[in-house]
């Protein structure tokens, strides 16, 4: 798996499809926020933080979850949002989001053979 | 040469900017502090001073400039060095004009303003901040305010030869490292 993320518009499709995708048209699987649902057949998938979001929203322990569905990233391309940094919200749901995203963002790191951040879009590699 | 610094706020992205620009400045050429921010209340006008206070005696030439930034074109010596603190004012005052609509055609005039000038300029820092990885979700015009000037950045970073960020008094190297290492040293950084 290759991780890639970021803060928000950084590029990271961008540089997915122009330095980490090799072949023809990928397929691309947009998470959205109100279904916990990732297509096992797509290459890459883009904006795990909303997948994130639907778990928390559905009472699903997010990190549970994406350990369970560790074997299907095998080989994939994964973007996520970094949202961790900022002020903490007030917001219960907002917070749980963020921690889910910043305990995904870790084991996700740990399990990818290829960890990416892209800044500006420009890509700096952090593993290996 | 040009640079583009972003970062989190109170990160020492000013500080980096102006020792950059002063140590990119050929002598006898003028070194420009472009202000781009419009003082709404008390706390603007603090920060104005506070950074008023902390370039005393470097040696910059002020230049108020919060829109229309490919006017310095015309107004200064482009063979000087400037340091443009901020685009994330430049943005505000383009995109949310006083008194008037927001103006969504902002995107597209600051992108064609700021390549004219980064074509025309050889001494160029540009300060920017990092308001994209926070788990808040905004109103639809603080959103396409954000959106917005990441693509600024995004096009900015593509065209400037140096891409820094400032990280809590460290500096991180996106592009041009040795490009940058003798006006570093020169710096004092």
């Amino acid at each position: 798996m290759t991780l890639i993320f970021g803060g928000a518009y950084q590029g990271k499709t961008n540089w997915a499809l122009h330095h980490a995708w090799e072949g023809d048209s990928p397929r691309i699987f947009c998470c959205n926020a109100r279904s916990p649902h990732i297509d096992p057949e797509a290459d890459i998938i883009n904006g795990l933080h909303l997948y994130l979001l639907a778990l928390v929203r559905t009472g699903i322990d997010p990190v549970d979850r994406l350990t369970e569905l560790l074997p299907d990233l095998e080989g994939k391309i994964v973007l996520c949002d970094d949202i961790t940094c900022g002020v903490v919200p007030t917001d219960a749901e907002a917070r749980a989001h963020r921690e889910a995203v910043g305990r995904a963002l870790c084991l996700l790191s740990g399990r990818a053979r290829r960890v990416v951040r892209v800044f500006c879009g420009i890509g700096t590699q952090l593993k290996p | 040469m040009r640079i583009l610094i972003s970062g989190g706020c109170k990160n020492r992205k000013s500080d980096y900017a102006q020792r950059l620009a002063k140590a990119m400045c050929p002598p006898d050429r003028p070194l420009y502090y472009v202000a781009t921010m419009r003082p709404v209340d008390g706390e603007d006008t603090a920060r104005i001073r506070r950074h008023q206070a902390e370039r005393a005696g470097w040696g910059f030439v002020t230049i108020e400039q919060p829109t229309d930034i490919h006017h310095l074109i015309k107004r200064c010596h482009m063979g000087g060095s400037f340091l443009i603190d901020s685009l994330t004012a430049l943005l505000m005052n383009e995109m949310f004009p006083l008194g008037g609509q927001p103006f969504i055609g902002a995107e597209q005039k600051l992108l064609r303003e700021l390549g004219l000038l980064l074509d025309a300029a050889e001494h160029l820092v540009a300060v920017s901040d990092g308001i994209y990885s926070d788990a808040v979700a905004y109103p639809p015009l603080t959103e396409a305010y954000r959106r917005t000037l990441a693509y600024l950045e995004r096009d900015l970073a593509a065209r400037c030869e140096v891409v820094l960020e400032a990280s809590f008094g460290h500096i991180i190297f996106h592009r041009g490292q040795e490009a940058v290492r003798s006006i570093l040293k020169e710096a004092g950084l």
